[in-house]
């Protein structure tokens, strides 16, 4: 008896709060709805109010909490700092920009938490859903979380010049697609740079190449340097294709190229539906046959994205890399003593359409954004001015072996890596105002579905050479079709 | 309720919060968002908490019209039909290793092939990267070494092998375990049916087949359900062998469903579709449960 009467207690107390749950849905639905009317309101009356934000409107007597949370250097660095696997090299931790800050602005406690990178969207989303949060590190991309900063930046031009550029998204959140708006401020970048071993080059009697060289040119020295070292007697590889190992940068590839061809993908209308997506155009063909063929001369290691060696070291077996972290690639030079052997070049130029001659792009960042549901968003801006331009900060950025966005770090820089910080610099001025990676005419990570896992697949399949480039093409386009077509 | 009852229930009570502080864990984590996901299935929801518009039934009608997603559930079914091998390869090693008898070889056996089952998961997965590599891999050197001739196959690269290197893997991490439990099953079985299958002439083969097997169907079935379980759900092994990406690589090849769900909740977030996804997951194990469970009487009273 005792039992029935324990289990009808625990079945309706469970009964209760299950219904109690689901119950409280279409509530909580309607408070999420009013949530979200909240935010886009809020997101209005700050613009609003942004016309004619100055620092002197801050109120440097109210005490506040500004809470800062996200994935990037902040958080790799952690409070007191890092130590390179490879290196050894210490690096120092945030407090440092922290105690700088108080200095300025005693008034505002920094409440800094890192996220790491796995699964960092749904992270932030998460810790935006608190109300509670003021800054979202690296949240450019989640444009329905952030607050658009294009009339930040027009009401502070002087800042605008100082740095080298913003990073923008193609999103019906704010505008419609075709217009990008600003969501983020890059505080470092990281262009790609190719890393050239000169040794093996001169082994097989290789001409170096120099800054306007071409895919071609890149794809003609992977094929002469691919086989058995005539000096050394070992074997080589001629090139290392970006990110084998991370099926999700795998992407980068096809930006570089894409660019360089002026490979046009994506041509956008108002919204997602009056846009057009073309990857099966010649250009676009040319693009994954470079991929293609690049990839007939990578290590078995790199083919199938196992136990890939990034460092520049002593032992290298590759003639040509490319990636990002050039400053951290320099560190490992320097450590190992071959930092002679090693050219540092700027990725192949564009050979059409508007940037022509400039290298082609990509460029990897850790950006900063203000939540649009954030109560202090003038003092969040204020942060991001100060994380992005003080002498203190863009110290700590190049101290992290990181590119500060701010144009006064170049000196640093160059002083820092010496001439090995020419193609850097080189890529750093050749980006476009309103370039980003995320939603560009070549590639969009934001707005339609399974662009970024299907280009992995593709270029995975492509340089192990189990499809064509055609076929990369229409399965690209097929996949995308179908996904705006159930949408 | 006259007194003594009371007393009695006054008496009990106080260790029922010890119950209660599971039972609203259970609630709060399991129920409220098992709920929410039947919900979300039915709402257009990109980011959770920032406007949710109820759909009715279109996440579901995205995903059958999508090939993607049809591919996963195809991809999942072969690689759970392929784990499933398990069951037999466990249970030769259970007869192998029980024909010692209780000494300490056995219990060497025992402990050695059920190691594998204990090894943390995402370790075991980074070996078996170098294992199962084209060029130089451990499996390759050895088939090399065997076949004297160069082995060079893709078994986590290449498309036409890579769900037999998942499977592989798989083997090597859960036949300990089916070897135990079947290890477990044989050991119950009383010696006296083989004595008696002994003096009627039985031999070795016979008693296997008529005696053993029949008698550990139970112990089969419990695998397999819960091997079917295992491989619908099956994750984080495909996830890292792909490149840290839950495309499936090669060729979106290994891309299961909880991958695919996995995809549109972190990577490209749309919780409606992901959730819908979850739903279509759970009516499948369902339902591969419930066959399984009424096809071999395994929660029939009279078989228990």
């Amino acid at each position: 008896m005792n039992k029935k009467i324990v289990a009808f207690i625990l079945a309706g107390t469970m009964s209760a709060m299950a219904l109690s749950g689901c119950g409280s849905s279409s509530s909580e639905t309607s408070s999420s709805q009013s949530d979200a009317a909240g935010v886009s309101s809020a997101v209005s009356e700050s613009t609003e109010s942004n016309e004619g934000t100055t620092a002197a409107a801050l109120d440097e007597n109210e005490k506040f909490t500004l809470k800062i949370y996200g994935p990037g250097l902040l958080s790799s660095q952690g409070e007191t700092g890092a130590v390179d696997m490879v290196t050894g090299l210490e690096t120092p931790g945030y407090n440092v920009i922290v105690d700088r800050w108080n200095e300025l602005h005693p008034n505002v406690t920094l409440d800094i938490e890192g996220a790491p990178w796995d699964s960092w969207q749904s992270a932030v989303q998460t810790a935006a859903l608190s109300g509670d949060l003021d800054i979202i590190l690296h949240g450019a991309t989640l444009t329905s979380l952030v607050e658009p900063l294009d009339d930040y930046l027009a009401s502070e031009p002087d800042f605008a010049s100082q740095i080298y550029t913003t990073e923008t998204r193609r999103t019906t959140d704010y505008n419609d697609l075709s217009i990008p708006t600003t969501t983020g401020i890059p505080y470092t970048l990281n262009p790609e740079i190719a890393y050239i071993d000169t040794q093996i080059l001169k082994d097989y009697g290789v001409d170096l190449p120099d800054k306007n060289w071409t895919w071609e040119d890149l794809l003609e020295i992977a094929k002469k340097t691919t086989g058995t070292d005539p000096v050394t007697g070992k074997q080589t590889y001629g090139v290392q294709i970006d990110s084998m190992d991370n099926a999700n940068n795998l992407y980068t590839n096809f930006q570089l190229i894409a660019t360089a061809y002026d490979a046009k993908v994506f041509t956008y209308g108002k919204t997602v539906e009056d846009s057009t997506v073309d990857y099966t155009s010649d250009k676009s063909v040319k693009v994954f046959q470079m991929i293609q063929d690049l990839g007939q001369y990578c290590s078995p290691e790199v083919k199938e994205g196992v136990n890939i060696s990034y460092a520049l070291t002593a032992d290298n077996d590759t003639a040509i890399r490319y990636c990002q972290n050039s400053y951290t690639h320099y560190e490992e030079t320097e450590t190992a003593g071959v930092s002679d052997r090693y050219l540092f070049l700027p990725m192949p130029v564009i050979e059409e359409g508007e940037h022509k001659g400039d290298p082609s792009i990509f460029k990897g960042c850790n950006n900063i954004a203000i939540c649009n549901t954030s109560k202090h968003k003038d003092w969040a801006w204020e942060f991001i001015k100060f994380l992005v331009t003080d002498p203190t900060c863009v110290q700590w950025f190049i101290d992290c072996t990181q590119f500060p966005n701010a144009t006064s770090g170049l000196d640093n820089v160059t002083e820092a890596m010496g001439d090995k910080a020419e193609p850097v610099i080189t890529a750093l001025k050749a980006l476009p105002d309103d370039f980003s990676n995320s939603t560009t005419e070549y590639y969009n990570n934001v707005s339609f579905g399974p662009v970024p896992a299907t280009l992995g697949v593709v270029t995975h399949d492509l340089v192990n050479d189990t499809t064509t480039a055609e076929e990369a093409a229409q399965t690209m386009q097929s996949t995308i079709e179908e996904y705006l077509n159930t949408q | 309720m006259n007194a003594s009852k009371f007393v009695k229930l006054k008496k009990e009570l106080r260790w029922y919060p010890f119950v209660i502080v599971s039972v609203i864990a259970l609630i709060l984590f399991v129920y409220i968002p098992m709920f929410r996901t039947v919900q979300y299935s039915l709402y257009d929801v990109s980011i959770v908490g920032y406007g949710e518009k109820f759909c009715g039934l279109k996440n579901y009608r995205t995903l059958f019209g999508q090939s993607q997603f049809l591919k996963s559930i195809l991809n999942t079914v072969i690689l759970t039909l392929l784990s499933l091998i398990t069951i037999p390869i466990g249970f030769l090693l259970a007869v192998a290793i029980n024909s010692f008898g209780r000494t300490k070889i056995q219990s060497f056996f025992r402990i050695g092939y059920y190691l594998p089952n204990i090894i943390t998961g995402v370790s075991v997965i980074l070996m078996f990267q170098a294992v199962l590599q084209g060029h130089g891999g451990l499996l390759n050197t050895f088939l090399s070494a065997i076949l004297h001739r160069e082995i060079t196959i893709g078994w986590i690269s290449d498309v036409k092998y890579a769900k037999l290197g998942a499977t592989i893997l798989w083997i090597w991490q859960s036949s300990g375990y089916a070897m135990l439990i079947n290890l477990a099953s044989l050991q119950a079985i009383p010696t006296e049916l083989y004595e008696a299958a002994s003096v009627d002439g039985a031999n070795s083969f016979h008693k296997i087949t008529r005696i053993t097997m029949p008698l550990m169907k139970d112990c089969f079935t419990f695998l397999f359900v819960t091997g079917v379980i295992n491989g619908l759900s099956r994750f984080t092994d495909l996830y890292i062998l792909g490149g840290n990406s839950s495309a499936g690589i090669p060729s979106g090849s290994l891309q299961t469903i909880l991958m695919y769900i996995y995809q549109y909740s972190f990577e490209t977030p749309n919780f409606g579709l992901s959730s819908a996804g979850s739903m279509i997951l759970f009516a499948l194990v369902f339902v591969f449960t419930l066959a399984n469970v009424k096809l071999t009487g395994f929660m029939d009273v009279e078989n228990n």
